[in-house]
């Protein structure tokens, strides 16, 4: 079982004066339990992409089956409960009465459950996402910007699907909220061997979870690699508009004035250690 | 330009509460006694975990919500006097926080100029800063497109134009850098503070990102409807426990050397940015040559 992605080609407004190839000719599979980081400037065709996966958007050319389904099938409700999509303004998709039902929303929709099993499951997705009790019995339009996009993820992880796919689910996030999703994905991952794929501008962000990173560029995919080989060539990744960790930069100065230092740091935790051998201890 | 000891916003003692949407709800509580000023020419970088005021204080800056207790003079006006609201609205120029709630235009270019029209400018001098604003943030291209065909980003940056347009002389932008990508957010922010530095055009920005915060003249860090840390970037960063025991974060310099210092190193506790690691740097590598 996985995702398989062949030849996959989308262009918005065929035949008329405003077409755009968003997405050219991708081919690519994904296994179950990886941990996939898109990246890619505004407007790679990162969004274009992981909408086919849920059969939102279809092929123009090529095909995209997920767990041996073809997106183009009939059975798109089976597809949507295998995977789940947090979308880039999940804030729209709000619109219950209160966080608890918006939370519930989807569970109601595609599955069977007792009230208790419903609860249970609806405070842990709450609790992954640090949403407050106090928050679950307020109306979504009184939530902030942050407060909106935790309940609309929640509302995604309650349904509990075999694929999680994020566009750019850290928007918007404070940097605990970020962290704390992250370690949210991390555990589902683990435990439950979901396949896990990320949207996200910054390779700072995706590099420290994922296993496998796509580079989005122009429509296609200019890398498929791992996170350390993805910040090889930091050129490379600024000449398709995205930039590398700040300590990266460090290193990249510091080389200049200490013969030798290494130039391919990324994480602070290794910009430590190379500092402690350079650097006399007091 | 300097005016350095002009205010542009005075809070005082502001409280602010969210009415309750149904009878048996309780009022929701946003603002708690909040005293700033903010200079005009100002820098200000407004920090605060999801939830903790941000977006509420800049409506509240801008005159869309009335205090409940206190005052906020913007520019000399009240906010609660109703006849000012149109005054401090022209001074005063927000991005929200969703793009969505703000872009009314059916062609991007006509909702740039919406603004200036309100204003009353004329048709020849709108063109021109459509044209120019546009320009700024790199949508020109774009002008004759529909706003709803556009990304996250390029709505963003529409919106952005959109309060350029009416030359306002504060600006606020409730994380309006959001979506856009690194490149993105880097041109606003070099956009931005030209605008500052250039014209002495006031900056507050809203923003979850610490290297953004550091470009501020100051930072004001917002916790429960309470500025409860307010400083230069340098004097609210070198506190990394405090600044991470409210949920938030220093930049990854700052972090390198304070992991240093908690194994014994003695580096500066203000290291903010990549130039001033390797001014330090440079500085220990001198020490040891004569050290040696
Ligand atoms: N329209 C509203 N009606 C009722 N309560 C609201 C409304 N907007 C915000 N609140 C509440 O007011 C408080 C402050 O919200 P505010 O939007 O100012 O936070 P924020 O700091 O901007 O957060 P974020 O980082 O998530 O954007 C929160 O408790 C929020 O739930
Ligand atoms: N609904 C749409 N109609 C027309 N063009 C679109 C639409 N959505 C996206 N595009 C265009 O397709 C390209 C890829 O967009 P998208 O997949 O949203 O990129 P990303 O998610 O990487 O920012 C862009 O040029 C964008 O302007
Ligand atoms: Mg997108
Ligand atoms: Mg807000």
């Amino acid at each position: 079982m996985a995702i398989e992605i062949n030849n996959l080609s989308h262009i918005y407004n065929k035949e008329t004066v405003m077409e755009k190839t968003a997405v050219h000719d991708i081919t690519l599979t994904i296994q179950d339990g990886e941990k996939v980081g898109i990246i890619g400037h505004t407007g790679s065709g990162k969004s274009t992409l992981v909408q086919h996966l849920n059969g939102l958007l279809k092929p123009h050319s090529g095909s995209v089956t997920v767990n041996g389904i073809d997106t183009k099938s009939k059975e798109i409700k089976e597809l949507r409960k295998i995977v789940g999509m947090v979308f880039q303004y999940p804030e729209h998709q709000l619109f219950e009465e209160t966080v608890y039902k918006d939370i519930a929303f989807g569970l109601k929709k595609q599955y069977e459950f007792t009230q208790e099993e419903m609860d249970v499951r609806i405070r842990a997705a709450a609790l992954a996402m640090s949403i407050s009790d106090e928050l679950m019995e307020k109306s979504p339009f009184e939530l902030s910007g942050g407060q909106k996009r935790r309940v609309a993820i929640a509302g995604v992880l309650v349904t509990d699907p075999r694929i999680l796919v994020l566009d750019e689910p850290t928007a918007g996030l404070d940097p605990r909220g970020r962290d704390e999703l992250f370690q949210s994905l991390e555990e589902i991952n683990r435990t439950k061997n979901t396949t896990i794929i990320i949207v996200s501008h910054s390779m700072e962000e995706v590099a420290g979870f994922a296993n496998r990173i796509l580079v989005m560029n122009k429509g296609t995919v200019a890398m498929d690699t791992t996170p350390d080989k993805a910040f090889e060539d930091v050129d490379l990744l600024e000449s398709m508009g995205l930039s590398a960790p700040q300590v990266t930069y460090m290193a990249r100065a510091i080389s200049g004035v200490i013969k030798d230092f290494p130039t391919r740091i990324h994480t602070v935790e290794a910009m430590v250690k190379e500092l402690m051998k350079v650097v006399k201890h007091p | 330009m300097n005016n350095n000891n002009i205010t542009m916003i005075q809070a005082k003692d502001v409280y602010f509460y969210y009415k309750a949407l149904t009878e048996d709800s309780e009022n929701v509580e946003a603002i708690n006694g909040v005293n700033l000023q903010v200079k005009k020419g100002e820098f200000l970088v407004l920090l605060g975990r999801n939830g903790s005021g941000k977006s509420t204080l800049c409506r509240l800056f801008n005159a869309l919500l009335k205090p409940k207790m206190g005052t906020v003079v913007v520019n000399g006006f009240d906010t609660l006097n109703e006849d000012n609201t149109w005054l401090i609205r022209k001074d005063v120029g927000m991005v929200f926080q969703n793009p969505d709630n703000q872009i009314v235009g059916n062609v991007v270019e006509e909702d740039v100029a919406f603004g200036p029209e309100n204003l009353g400018v004329p048709p020849a001098e709108i063109r021109k800063r459509v044209d120019q604003s546009l320009k700024t943030v790199g949508m020109s291209e774009y002008a004759e497109l529909a706003p709803h065909r556009l990304s996250g980003g390029q709505k963003q940056k529409v919106a952005i134009a959109g309060i350029l347009a009416m030359e306002p002389e504060c600006i606020i932008l409730d994380e309006a850098t959001s979506m856009l990508d690194p490149w993105g957010r880097k041109e606003v922010l070099d956009v931005l503070l030209e605008l500052n530095k250039k014209e002495g055009i006031t900056v507050i920005h809203v923003t979850h990102h610490m290297e953004e915060a550091c470009l501020a003249d100051r930072v004001a860090v917002v916790d429960d409807g309470r500025i409860i840390k307010e400083g230069s970037p340098a004097e609210i960063f070198s506190d990394v426990e405090g600044i991470k025991g409210m949920g938030l974060d220093v930049p990854q310099v700052t972090e390198v050397f304070y992991k240093l210092n908690q194994k014994g190193y003695r580096f500066p506790t203000d290291i903010l940015t990549v130039e001033d690691a390797l001014k330090v740097i440079k500085e220990q590598l001198a020490v040891k040559r004569i050290g040696n």
